[in-house]
């Protein structure tokens, strides 16, 4: 499905429903992990209105329509994990989540190159800033938390997961926009 | 930060908690303003980053959407109203030249106003970055659950600064959020080139010979000032706020020489 969101953004109530059937399930499965159940379908809802009100912002130059759509759901999730002062529990994590980006995934690349990139580059960071960029990024934990959690210093967390963030926004090569561009 | 190289630090500091853990009010207009000084104008390229690998960690456990709530979606979408869109309006060209102009010119303006307007919507920020700290600290006062609110006393204690009893404010802290500002009136003014104010926060979790850095700040009138904490561990279980005056850029442990204020919890 191409260009959904610029049909959106034209105020093609079809694309909304395409919209639905294309990312919903994506988006329910996000919210799933970052929200308690109760709590998610409300999450799901507010997530859509925002895609739609924004859909006109999307620019097909910089990312993929779901980059966009992921993007703009973890920004809802985590504004409401932060607004309702929630944190994951530790005791939640298991060896076989943390290892979730070992899975083979070369029967995934039909799914476009910014999964490829994602997942070659991820696998490229040092064992220790992976695994605490996925501490943070898919089980929300705080730098705190890992730190407690692998019993390293909190400056260390904080130097793995900023120097993995970095490592990884230019191993994809995710392109940086600037007014001087245009 | 005094050089460049401490301020485009921070900006990709601050831009990587945004991506993964969000940050305050606050923190996103400090991450507006660096955003400026630096000349910068992406600050979502860590959203990016960390969108591309969710959809990675997600895309293989992705499980249905339950049918009850797709409904409410479809039902909200047909019932979706869109800003009014100026393609929607029609036009009647008076004369052969103003319909020359816009069969030929407009569209290839309005082509260039859209993609100019698709690049800035990129940066341009959902969320509003000119606030003021009242208004920042008004929203974080809805946003947390936890927050707990104390007065300021003033001490016993001897101060040059001559502590008063008209002394007056409050200090709210958020433990989820780890987030606080503190409010003050009729404090007086400091020379920072020979004094500042440093707060200290006690935590059931820190030895009370050793309270949490809470930051320094100065004060430049006797009207309401409001500070935000900056708390340089985690503070969970806090049961005391205190200031005191230090030499400039503040102290590590402090002498508690100067202690014109506390705020105790009860």
């Amino acid at each position: 499905m191409k260009d959904l969101l610029p049909r959106i953004a034209t105020g093609d109530n079809h694309a909304m429903e395409e919209c639905l059937d294309l990312y919903g399930n994506l988006v329910w499965s996000l919210a799933r992990r970052m929200s308690p159940s109760a709590d998610a379908d409300d999450a799901v809802q507010e997530i859509f209105l925002d895609i739609w009100k924004n859909a006109a912002r999307f620019n097909k130059n910089v990312a993929s329509e779901k980059t966009f759509v992921m993007m703009i759901a973890r920004r809802r999730l985590i504004d409401r994990r932060r607004r309702l002062g929630r944190e994951p529990q530790l005791q939640l994590l298991d060896e076989v989540a943390l290892n979730i980006s070992k899975q083979d995934d070369a029967d995934k690349l039909e799914l476009g190159d910014e999964f490829v990139r994602a997942t070659r580059c991820l696998e490229a960071l040092q064992k220790e800033q992976r695994q605490a960029v996925e501490l943070a990024v898919y089980h929300g934990l705080t730098h705190q938390q890992i730190s407690a959690r692998d019993d390293v210093p909190l400056g260390t967390v904080k130097a793995w997961i900023r120097r993995g963030m970095i490592q990884l926004r230019d191993c994809m090569n995710l392109r940086t926009i600037s007014k001087g561009d245009f | 930060m005094t050089n460049s190289k401490d301020k485009l630090a921070r900006f990709e500091e601050l831009k990587i908690n945004r991506a993964i853990f969000g940050i305050s009010e606050l923190e996103l207009a400090e991450l507006h303003r660096l955003s400026k000084q630096l000349r910068i104008d992406d600050i979502e390229d860590f959203q990016r980053v960390t969108a591309a690998i969710d959809i990675k960690f997600t895309e293989p456990l992705v499980e249905p959407m339950p049918n009850e709530l797709r409904g409410k979606l479809q039902e909200q979408a047909a019932n979706f109203e869109f800003p009014t869109s100026n393609a929607s309006k029609q036009s009647s060209p008076k004369d052969e030249k103003s319909l020359r102009y816009k069969t030929v010119y407009i569209p290839w303006l309005a082509a260039a106003a859209s993609f100019i307007l698709a690049l800035l919507a990129w940066y341009e920020p959902m969320d509003s970055p000119a606030k003021s700290i009242t208004e920042i600290r008004n929203g974080f006062l809805l946003s947390a659950n936890d927050i707990i609110s104390i007065d300021w006393a003033p001490t016993e204690a001897p101060s040059e600064g001559g502590t008063s009893r008209d002394e007056f404010g409050d200090v709210v802290w958020s433990p989820s959020l780890q987030e606080g500002y503190m409010r003050f009136r009729n404090l007086p003014v400091n020379d920072p080139t020979k004094e500042q104010y440093q707060l200290w926060i006690f935590d059931k979790n820190q030895s009370e010979a050793t309270p949490i850095d809470g930051g320094v700040f100065d004060i430049v009138s006797t009207d309401e000032a409001i500070i935000p904490i900056d708390c340089k561990l985690v503070a969970k279980d806090v049961y005391l706020f205190a200031i005191t005056v230090e030499k400039p850029g503040g102290v590590v442990v402090s002498s508690r020489k100067r202690l014109p204020l506390i705020a105790q919890l009860n």
